[in-house]
Order: C-alpha cells, then structure tokens, then sequence
C-alpha cells in the first residue's frame, strides 16, 4: 500500500523569479522510496522544470546533497518512511549561493579542494608517478587515514558548519578532513606544502568543534575529529617552527 | 592573529587544553581528596600549613591560570555564538584579562612565598 506525503520544494527560476518560492507536490511512496525517487517522480509526472543534481543514486557521487527539515543530507539516503506522519521541506544546501532551485554553486568548495592539493604527492626516495614500482604501506598504515578517505565531496559539511556559514575563507571541514587523510597516508610527502593551509587563521583554528559535520555526513567521516588532529598537527609545528630560524 | 601567514591560535588552544585537563581531572580529584580528609588526623590548621606551603601553593596557582586561560578561551569563542564577531579589540580585552589575573595569581603566590620565608 502506497501512503502519501507532502513535499514541499523551494523553487528559484533566475529568470523569472525575483526570490525564492514555495511549491508543494503530494508524492506516493512505499518503504522503498527515497527522497531522490521521490523528486524524481516529481520532475517526470508534475513539475518537469524542478531542478535538482543527481546522478549515482547510491551516495557515491555526492551529488544530490540538499537541507531536508533544515538538516544537510543526500537525497538518495533519505527515506520517505523516515517521515511518516510528517511533512517535507526540501530547500538547496544552506551556505552556497543558489543557481536555480535545489541547484547551488559548489565552485567555492571546488576551488578549496583543488588548494589543498588531495593527492598523494611522492616523497623523494619513493616511486614518482609513471615509474614501475609498488608503494608499500601495511595495514597500520592504511588504518590511520582510512576513515578520512571515505569523503564523497558533497558538501554537506559545508551546509552543517555555522563557522563557515559567518566565514566563507574558512577551508571548512571536508578539505581540512583531505589535509589530514593526505598528510597521515605513509606514501605522502606533501605535508609540509599542506600544514601552511592548516596553521593559518582560515585554517584549523577557525573551527571551535560544533561537530555538527560529523554528525550530518554521510559516510561516517567525522570531519571534526580530523580537524581537532589537524589543530594537534599544527599546535606542533608552532612549537618546531618557534625553534627554526628563519620564520 | 598579529601574522598572516600563521594563527597564534595554538598558544591559547594549548593553555585551553591544559586548563580543560584541570578542570575535567585535577579539580575534581582535589576536592574528592578534600572531603575524604580525616579531620582528626589532620585538622583545619594544619590542612592550612599544607596548602600554603610552597610547593603546594605553586600548584594550586598552577592551576588557577591554567583554569582561567581554560574559561577566557571559551569565552572568546563563545561571543561568536552570541553574534559578536571578535576582532583584535576583543582578543586583546579578553586575553589580556587572562594575562593580568593569572599575574594577580603570580603574585599572590609571591606574598605566601615571602610570608613563608620571613
């Protein structure tokens, strides 16, 4: 038996509209039915101009991030039934500009991964990249960064940060997670490029450990505890760098 | 704060931390400890003389600042929450208060030392 729930979408058409509006669809759903299913029945039955991002539907692509309830979470791992009893509000990811309906700009985001160079850049005395030799690195090794190395890039922190929302300079919690996944991996020589993002201002000390990130994302990545390692990092590199000539 | 290229922040994250041990371990074991004194054996006098003794009067200063840097730290950050956006005024008011209590702190331990002394 298919039940019925109300959702109700913020609409933005840049063309047409001078602000943001309110639309509200009734959808069928069965237990099965997540949030993405149910906009896409929108968009093919209803409303074919609601505009939305989707692609893997199995929170792999980190595409359809949005605020459901005012709370970030993938459209695909939202399940209706959750909300039994209850209406849905669908409003684009809270902190990035919005393009047009659940459509926002990520190039803010983008741009901050693209600084914090995610990649493993190779220590001297090991392979360089297109020579044919194996990394070696053991378990414990892996163990150490593996969490980390679950970011899908969505952007859900970002919506859940109340210190991004006030400082847009803020690296923010995902592309300070990748600092330290990257800097923690045993075949990675690029921390010291890295730690001058993390020891500034708009790096980890921008962040007072809401946690909210953690809470909201959703691969379990817990980008506030990577963050307060971060600050333990940095904290460090204060210490060593008071003792250096020369900075 | 006072470069660009680095945050002095892990100066005032460090006294946090440290004051955040005492808060959540030190303090608490102290009064447990307090309570538990056996008033026979060693009456309020004497429990005094221990606490005022030197060593035991520098820990406790210790202590003190460490609990003060601990709570003007969380102050500071809290502000935001109250939506006042910290500039350099408000660090300086509000570390410069941790600073001046924790040298009151100093000096208080002073006059015990001096007291002890003479």
């Amino acid at each position: 038996m298919a039940d019925k729930m109300k959702i109700t979408v913020q609409r933005y058409r840049p063309e047409q509209d001078q602000q943001p509006w309110d639309q509200s669809f009734e959808v069928e759903y069965t237990r099965e039915t997540s949030l993405l299913e149910a906009l896409n029945q929108i968009k093919d039955t209803q409303e074919p101009t609601l505009s939305f991002r989707w692609s893997c539907r199995m929170a792999i692509c980190g595409s359809c991030g949005m605020m459901v309830n005012g709370v970030p979470k993938l459209a695909c791992k939202t399940f209706l039934r959750d909300y039994a009893g209850q209406e849905m509000r669908i409003e684009p990811l809270a902190n990035f500009p919005v393009e047009r309906d659940l459509v926002v700009d990520l190039s803010d985001f983008i741009e901050k991964l693209e600084r914090i160079k995610p990649y493993i850049i190779p220590k001297k005395d090991e392979p360089q990249p297109g020579e044919q030799r194996e990394y070696i690195q053991t378990p414990a090794q892996l163990e150490k960064y593996r969490q980390f190395s679950m970011c899908i890039n969505c952007g859900i922190c970002y919506a859940a940060c109340p210190q991004y929302k006030i400082n847009k300079e803020f690296l923010g919690p995902a592309a300070l997670t990748l600092i330290y996944r990257y800097n923690e991996d045993s075949r990675d020589g690029g921390k010291e490029e890295r730690m001058k993002l993390v020891n500034q201002d708009t790096g980890v000390w921008s962040c007072s450990f809401v946690g909210y990130c953690s809470e909201c994302c959703p691969k379990g990545v817990d980008p506030a505890s990577a963050i307060q390692l971060g600050k333990v990092e940095s904290a460090k590199d204060y210490l060593i760098s008071m003792f250096k000539k020369g900075e | 704060m006072f470069r660009k290229d680095r945050s002095d922040e892990p100066i005032y994250w460090g006294l946090f931390g440290a004051g955040g041990m005492v808060v959540a371990i030190v303090l608490p074991a102290i009064i447990i400890a307090t309570m538990g004194l056996n008033h026979s054996v060693l009456d309020t006098a004497m429990f005094a003389n221990v606490i005022l003794s030197p060593v035991f009067s520098l820990a406790f200063i210790g202590i003190m600042i460490l609990c003060t840097w601990h709570a003007l730290h969380r102050i500071y950050h809290t502000l935001h929450d109250l939506t006042i956006h910290v500039g350099t005024l408000h660090h300086l008011l509000i570390y410069g208060l941790a600073l001046l209590i924790s040298l009151a702190f100093i000096g208080c331990y002073l006059i015990i030392l001096f007291k002890n002394l003479f």
